[in-house]
């Protein structure tokens, strides 16, 4: 493994308008603190499109993942701005249509529901970071 | 005359501050003055979505940044966005030192309420400018 593939960045759009965007939140924290501490770092998308140094130089040395919540895909169109490696998409509007039958409470506490969707997306995510370092 | 204000939130994840001013926004929309404020995804600003940015050149804006990297104010600025009040929650938490949050996941009853310190700041502001 190269010295720069031993790390993913992963981000969450963020957005605050919609449940979707505090699945995101929730899905990458559970990533970043629970599943993939050692293997993942924060890109702080705000700090990003700000142009915060760390986070300018991460996206460009290193590989990463997106979570998008809907259909906009605002963190994409910003990471393809930073000539970013973008290795995995992921958005939180296929899985509320492939999983129907769980429907956040709101967008300040997405409860039971919106947990375990959070949890199926972060495990996903899990997975493709282990594809991603495993492939470097 | 304006009859709204925007609300923008930094809405960062990587400090339980950015978790604060997220809550803040959230609570001033719907909660203490959602008849004069509209609130506006900062994700869809950055990444130019039109109908977003217009809302920007419409409205004042309340501006809440959670560090002191205060990429709010460096995006707003850009777009020459018309801040009518910038709230920095790393301040507000300064003169509330017993009100530290739990974490950027659960930012926990004490961040609820330095949450709502923050919204209650913004609503003066927004009352004082909208009765001028």
């Amino acid at each position: 493994m190269s010295q720069t593939n031993k790390k993913v960045g992963v981000t969450a759009c963020t957005g605050i308008n919609i449940i979707n965007g505090t699945i995101t939140r929730m899905a990458i924290y559970k990533v970043l603190e629970e599943l993939k501490p050692n293997q993942t770092v924060l890109i702080c998308l705000p700090a990003l499109a700000a142009e915060v140094e760390e986070d300018v130089e991460f996206v460009r040395d290193y590989p990463s993942i997106i979570l998008d919540g809907c259909e906009k895909k605002c963190a994409e169109k910003v990471f393809k701005k930073f000539k970013s490696k973008i290795k995995g998409i992921f958005n939180v509007s296929d899985y509320r249509a492939k999983y129907p039958h769980l429907e956040p409470k709101s967008i300040i506490d997405i409860g039971t529901d919106g947990e375990k969707l959070a949890q199926i997306i972060a495990n996903d995510i899990a997975k493709k970071v282990d594809e991603v370092l495993s492939n470097a | 005359m304006h009859n709204k204000i925007a609300v923008v939130a930094c809405t960062g994840m990587g400090k339980a501050l950015a978790s604060i001013g997220r809550y803040a926004s959230i609570y001033l929309t719907t909660t203490l003055l959602p008849e004069k404020t509209i609130n506006v995804c900062f994700p869809c600003v950055v990444s130019e979505d039109d109908a977003s940015v217009e809302l920007l050149k419409k409205y004042p804006v309340i501006l809440i940044d959670g560090c002191s990297e205060t990429c709010g104010k460096k995006i707003l600025t850009k777009l020459n966005s018309n801040i009518i009040g910038h709230l920095k929650v790393w301040q507000i938490l300064g003169k509330n030192k017993e009100l530290i949050p739990d974490s950027r996941v659960n930012i926990g009853e004490k961040g609820i309420k330095l949450a709502k310190i923050v919204a209650q700041e913004a609503s003066k502001i927004i009352n004082q400018y909208l009765e001028k």
